[in-house]
């Protein structure tokens, strides 16, 4: 499969990069480790006019252990962060999720700052050329219909990224610069919830760090992932919980995010309130597995019926919750 | 635009004037003829195209032949010995039956010997994982575990 | 043949150095001097009427040498079965995989370019997608001038008289089964050169399963293309899988001539991964109403069945899946009356072809799941039943299949000790065990006029021997077998054998590799061929030696005489004696196997095969009642082979087919949707990967097949043929619900636990 034509700029630098940026704007496509970009160029899926590799920025790599927080650099491998003895010991439901992307071929090249910006997909959109061609532009090419769900007005794209889950459950924040300027949202409020256009970043804002702030107390977390096979598949629907606990025992705070469930990963809130204050062992698991259903979409788009995914979402908190409580217990 | 980049593969030194818009597997197979490393979907889906850069497994169907520059790459080509005796995993691949059509074959040896260049003795969870991106249709991956766990002592 | 020395061993595979270093050679990997890059332009409809072609700006691309429509082939040519496929459509287009334009230019990347440069104007008809719409009365044909949707094949199997032992039996199961499309997923995609010289005379760069049929079709093509009295020759590059998916010539081969042809240059066409996907022909889907019986004590009374197959838009010899679909019908275990009819039914999908296995798998998937209905319903353990009703050595089937050997018990015993049945059967708390057993053509199987292969050895004057044989390497490892049966009889190292197998200048005739013949039939014809050799060899050494040819014995190139092993000479040194004198000669032998098998007769009876293949799989899942994921915790696969040649080389195919039944069971599926496929990528077709695979046991029964060479019989196909229903009675054991169609997936058996929990069955 040949690539469209492209040309490909290689800044020496993030204040060139950034530049570029500015130039470029939506014209530019970044790539760091390329698995995503370069797969959906030979799909035809994107033909940007320039690519941009920031692989090589030095700045923008590796995993540092701060007082108050870990901050991870947006072209850290998803390989890089499976097997860090800090992430595995302090956020494990992170390391968990990286371990299971893709494969670790994909995960040796893929980086944190590509997984987290990688596009919605959907069975309709998600296909080669020789059979899109036959097919209406839907909304996610351009066009005005949904093939996915038939009559709707918008794209019902899922965002399959394992990542954010996990990094939202650990309230991560995100570092966007562009030229002159800087600045840190939580993950969650990078998405906008349209299938379309899944991402606020600004088309001259390069994803440069991710913040994992560290919080008092016991934790517990977990990532668990609905897949038909063992290795290579995208999640077709995912949970991440992180929960603590103080010295008496009682949580103190705890989030839920359930993920592949719609163009966004969400939070489970309701589920966070509810069991604000409770003993572990006080937890109603299928009251809060209850609270991810309603936040889940369930489109026929993927690999599974959505209805079945739906259910899923349900189990699969209700796993993850009682996995982190497992290791609070433990005391990890 | 053709641009120049200087490499290490499979040991030497290699200067290439290359297309931008090319991949490492483009480069190797089309360009060099290198045609032991496959190309069995060129989207990152099979594992077949598999070459190790700096140490690590990659799918060279999606590694852009830009960011080649100064780095290191074994291919297939490069695994036998200097004197075209086979390296030990490509020995264990032959002795135990791990191979059919051996289409796969390529990227299973460069995704195990990235393992085991990194680990003496991987266990069978680690040995699993390393080929959990490389797919095989003949062989049902029992005598390709069996053979680099042959390797890696651990049976 | 109790003191075997090559024959019985793990001899690794004699190409595996070549492919453990990439210096094996692909058709993807092939070059020829001034070749140009084809590439295929398929249909954007599954049912459209072409309106206009305008292929000017693309012809007008620099580098394009030439681009070809369906007004290009010649002579209204066809291909297929029944010659219903030409190999770019004129007029109307009849699925997604139809071939409307073809280009042929100096790269790939132009000749992928010229394709978007070919503008087609279409005008879209309505498509029929399901079998059961395309048989109603009035449905629109899709191929108008035959009249009707379905295949003119009376696929009809009748013994006995089954109304009849309805009415006797005690106890019987019906219900309905249907199984879903799956492709073979071969690493190495499709693809040929086509090359042609002066004369036209062509030469095809191939990686087909069937060169001498395949050779047959070509030089029917360079006919009908107007080039009379031509000579083709197929060249087999290595073959990277076959599972049957080269078991025909298609339309890429077609289109490869006659872009060469016009183009006067040699034309690759190379499948990407998404033309294979879309391109290549999978295993049918079907639909299958059965219905058996037995008496009291749990005997067969009888099976019935009726089966509809999705043939797809064009007709290839996947058509006649149901002549093998008949072999378990009529004869796995003793049933004394059958009746079975299948119809083949047009529609706009894609069109199926052979799969391993030859709709044995969809076959057996209903019997074995409705077997165990059935011991349900006359309270007697599945094991029970298959015990009661296994083939035995010396029976004669309904079809006049003459069982010789047969480890069937063997196989299920080996099962139920192996799983600890007893123990394990039963308990219906989420894990549970299930069995099923295999019949398949294991002495070949008569499907064409021939189903020979013809063997030659030379000796040369080092005392090394070339085996020249019609078959073909597809990874099976028969390069192997045959270097180890040839070894075996000259008593050699089969370092010191070479085979030539991929070129039909070379190669005598072979019908080619399917049916798992080939060990069976290729391997017969090589033992014939080094047994002559062998007769030739003594005869000259025992002049040389003055003792008789019967006392003379051959060991690691040395001919001595039994008495005396001092009166000895080598291989190389007989060579050169007649060599090398006046008069002289070569040492070379041939031989024809064709076996002793049958053609069906018109009412579907005849020994199809010299010998039949017995296998039964049993597994043990766990079922996860929350999610409906199915775990496999152990897997035994027991095989009735005759003789194992080479064990490692025969486990492999038992590891390989049993995952690619595991596939079929519980995750793969082709989703085609009113024509369009929306998962053909490795990501969305969810072939398994290393963490798919359970832990198997292949267990070797051996029966020693006297038809067989030393004692084998084929073992290529019948791993995957019993994989899905074990696995759905297994579920069905575990939790209590049947899915009846596959595959097996989680919100299938999800949904069956929620309508049981409601009290539904």
């Amino acid at each position: 499969m040949r690539l469209p034509p492209f040309q490909y700029l290689e800044p020496e630098n993030i204040t060139e990069a950034l530049s570029m940026m500015d130039t470029y704007k939506d014209t530019v496509k970044i790539i760091a480790g390329g698995t995503e970009v370069i797969n959906h160029m030979k799909h035809r899926l994107l033909s940007p006019a320039f690519v941009m590799n920031i692989a090589k920025l030095g700045d923008l790599g590796g995993i540092s252990v701060l007082d108050h927080e870990i901050v991870l650099g947006a072209s850290t491998t998803l390989k890089e962060i499976a097997n860090s003895p800090v992430i595995k010991e302090k956020c494990k439901a992170i390391a968990e999720a990286a371990f299971q992307v893709a494969s670790p071929t994909i995960a040796a090249m893929g980086t944190i700052g590509g997984n987290i910006l990688q596009n919605t997909r959907c069975m309709t959109y998600n296909q080669s050329e020789i059979v899109l061609t036959g097919l209406d532009s839907c909304h996610k090419r351009g066009g005005t219909i949904c093939l996915a769900v038939k009559g709707s007005t918008r794209c019902f794209s899922v965002y399959q990224g394992d990542m954010a889950p996990a990094l939202i459950a650990f309230d991560a924040q995100c570092i966007l610069r562009k030229s002159g300027a800087t600045r840190t949202i939580p993950i969650i409020d990078l998405f906008t919830g349209n299938g379309v256009q899944p991402f606020s970043i600004g088309s001259d804002e390069i994803l440069t760090g991710i913040i994992i702030p560290k919080q008092d107390g016991t934790s517990g977390s977990a990532y668990k992932k609905l897949r038909i096979r063992g290795s290579i598949d995208f999640p077709l629907v995912s949970a991440a919980s992180v929960i603590w606990v103080g010295a008496d025992g009682k949580i103190t705070s705890s989030r839920m995010v359930i993920g592949a469930a719609g163009p966004a990963p969400r939070m489970v809130e309701e589920a966070s309130l509810a069991i604000q204050g409770q003993l572990p062992g006080e937890i109603d698991l299928e009251a809060l597995a209850g609270m991810a259903y309603g936040l889940t979409e369930g489109a026929d788009n993927l690999a599974m019926p959505g209805a079945y995914r739906r259910k899923m979402a349900r189990v699969l908190l209700k796993r993850a919750v009682q996995e982190a409580l497992e290791d609070v217990k433990r005391g990890i | 635009m053709k641009k120049e980049i200087t490499f290490t593969l499979n040991k030497e030194k290699t200067i290439m004037e290359v297309d931008p818009q090319w991949t490492l597997l483009h480069l190797l197979r089309e360009v060099l003829e290198m045609t032991g490393t496959k190309e069995g979907c060129g989207y990152g889906e099979c594992g077949a195209c598999t070459v190790i850069i700096d140490g690590e497994a990659v799918n060279s169907c999606l590694y852009p032949v830009m960011e080649v520059e100064g780095r290191s790459v074994m291919t297939i080509e490069g695994v036998a010995l200097k004197d075209g005796s086979l390296d030990p995993i490509q020995q264990a691949f032959v002795d135990e039956g791990a191979v059919q059509c051996g289409f796969c074959i390529p990227g299973m040896i460069m995704s195990s010997k990235a393992l085991l260049d990194k680990k003496d003795k991987p266990t069978e969870e680690e040995i699993k994982e390393s080929i959990e991106g490389n797919l095989c249709r003949c062989t049902g991956y029992v005598k390709i575990v069996d053979a680099i766990k042959s390797v890696a002592g651990g049976r | 043949m109790g003191d075997l020395k090559v024959i019985g061993k793990r001899i690794p595979k004699k190409d595996a150095p070549l492919k453990t270093t990439g210096a094996a050679v692909y058709i993807q990997d092939m070059k020829v001097p001034g070749m140009l890059y084809g590439r295929i332009l398929y249909s954007k409809y599954p049912h459209a009427k072409i309106v206009k072609i305008d292929t000017s700006k693309a012809e007008a691309l620099p580098g394009v040498k030439v681009v070809l429509t369906g007004a290009d082939v010649p002579n209204n040519f066809k291909f297929g079965f029944i010659k219903d496929n030409p190999p770019l459509k004129t007029g109307k287009v009849l699925s997604t995989r139809d071939e409307v334009a073809a280009v042929a230019a100096i790269s790939p990347e132009i000749a992928e370019e010229a394709l978007d440069l070919i503008n087609i104007e279409y005008e879209e008809l309505p498509g029929i997608f399901d079998p059961l719409e395309a048989m109603k009365e009035g449905a629109a044909m899709v191929h108008e001038e035959f009249k009707s949707n379905v295949l003119k094949m009376p696929w009809k199997f009748v013994a006995g008289d089954v109304e009849a032992a309805k009415k006797a039996s005690a106890f019987i199961a019906e219900d309905t089964f249907s199984t879903q499309w799956v492709t073979h997923c071969c690493l190495g995609t499709s693809g040929c050169i086509a090359s042609l010289d002066i004369n036209n005379n062509l030469t095809m760069y191939s990686n087909t399963q069937i060169p001498s049929l395949a050779q047959n079709d070509f030089l029917e093509a360079l006919k009908v293309f107007g080039f009379k009295n031509k000579r083709v020759r197929v060249i087999q590059c290595v073959i990277g899988g076959g599972f049957g998916s080269k078991l025909d010539t298609y339309a890429y081969e077609y289109i490869a001539i006659l872009l060469a042809l016009k183009a006067r240059k040699p034309v690759k066409i190379v499948f990407s991964r998404e033309d294979e996907f879309l391109a290549t022909s999978p295993r049918q889907c079907t639909i299958t109403k059965i219905s058996q019986g037995c008496d009291k004590d749990g005997r067969l009374t009888f099976r019935e069945m009726e089966m509809i197959l999705d043939n797809g838009a064009y007709t290839s010899w996947g058509a006649t899946t149901p002549s093998v679909m008949m072999v378990p019908i009529s004869s796995l275990y003793k049933v004394p009356n059958i009746f079975y009819r299948a119809k083949c039914v047009y529609t706009n999908n894609t069109y199926s072809q052979a799969f391993r296995g030859y709709g044995n798998p969809q076959a057996t998937f209903a019997i074995e799941s409705n077997l165990d209905q059935l011991a349900e319903k006359a309270g007697i353990d599945p094991l029970e039943i298959r015990r009661i009703n296994a083939n035995e050595p010396g029976e004669v089937t309904p079809q006049n299949f003459k069982i010789t050997s047969c480890g069937m018990k063997e196989c299920i015993d080996e099962v139920v000790n192996r799983l600890d049945w007893k123990n394990k059967s039963g308990k219906h708390n989420g894990r549970g065990v299930g069995m099923a057993s295999l019949i398949h053509v294991g002495g070949a199987a008569r499907v064409y006029k021939s189903d020979g292969c013809g063997t030659i050895i030379k000796v040369d004057d080092n005392g090394k021997v070339d085996v020249i044989t019609g078959s073909s390497e597809i990874g099976q490892g028969s390069e192997t077998i045959i270097s180890q049966i040839v070894a075996e009889v000259l008593g050699m190292s089969i370092d010191d054998i070479n085979v030539i197998n991929n070129d039909t200048d070379v190669c005598p005739w072979d019908v080619g590799a399917h049916a798992s013949r080939t060990t069976f039939v290729a391997g017969n014809s090589a033992l014939g061929a080094a047994q002559k050799i062998k007769t030739q060899i003594m005869e000259i050494a025992a002049k040389n030696l003055g003792e008789s040819p019967e006392a003379l014995e051959m060991k690691d190139g040395i001919i001595f005489s039994v008495k005396d092993k001092e009166k000895n000479i080598s291989l190389g040194k007989v060579l050169r004696k007649v060599h090398y004198t006046l008069g002289g000669r070569m040492l070379v032998a041939e031989h024809f196997y064709d076996p002793p098998n049958e053609n069906f007769d018109q009412n579907f009876k005849g020994n199809l095969s010299v010998a039949y293949a017995y296998g039964a799989h049993g597994v043990e899942v766990e079922v996860d009642k929350e999610t409906g994921q199915v775990k496999i915790l152990n897997y035994i696969a027991a095989h009735d082979v005759g003789k194992a040649l080479n064990p490692m080389l025969l486990e492999g195919q038992i590891y390989g087919g049993g995952l690619m039944g595991i596939g079929y069971a519980l995750g793969e599926k082709m989703i085609w949707d009113k024509g369009y496929l929306k998962n053909g990528t490795f990501l969305d077709y969810k072939m398994p990967t290393v963490q798919d695979a359970p832990p198997v046991q292949a267990v070797i029964v051996e029966t020693d097949e006297q038809a067989g060479p030393f004692g084998a019989k084929g073992i290529g196909e019948p791993g995957l043929v019993p994989t899905a229903p074990a696995i759905a009675n297994a579920i069905y054991d575990a939790v209590g619900v049947r899915i009846k169609d596959l595959p097996i997936t989680p919100e299938k058996v999800l949904a069956a636990l929620k309508e049981k929990e409601k009290g539904n069955p």
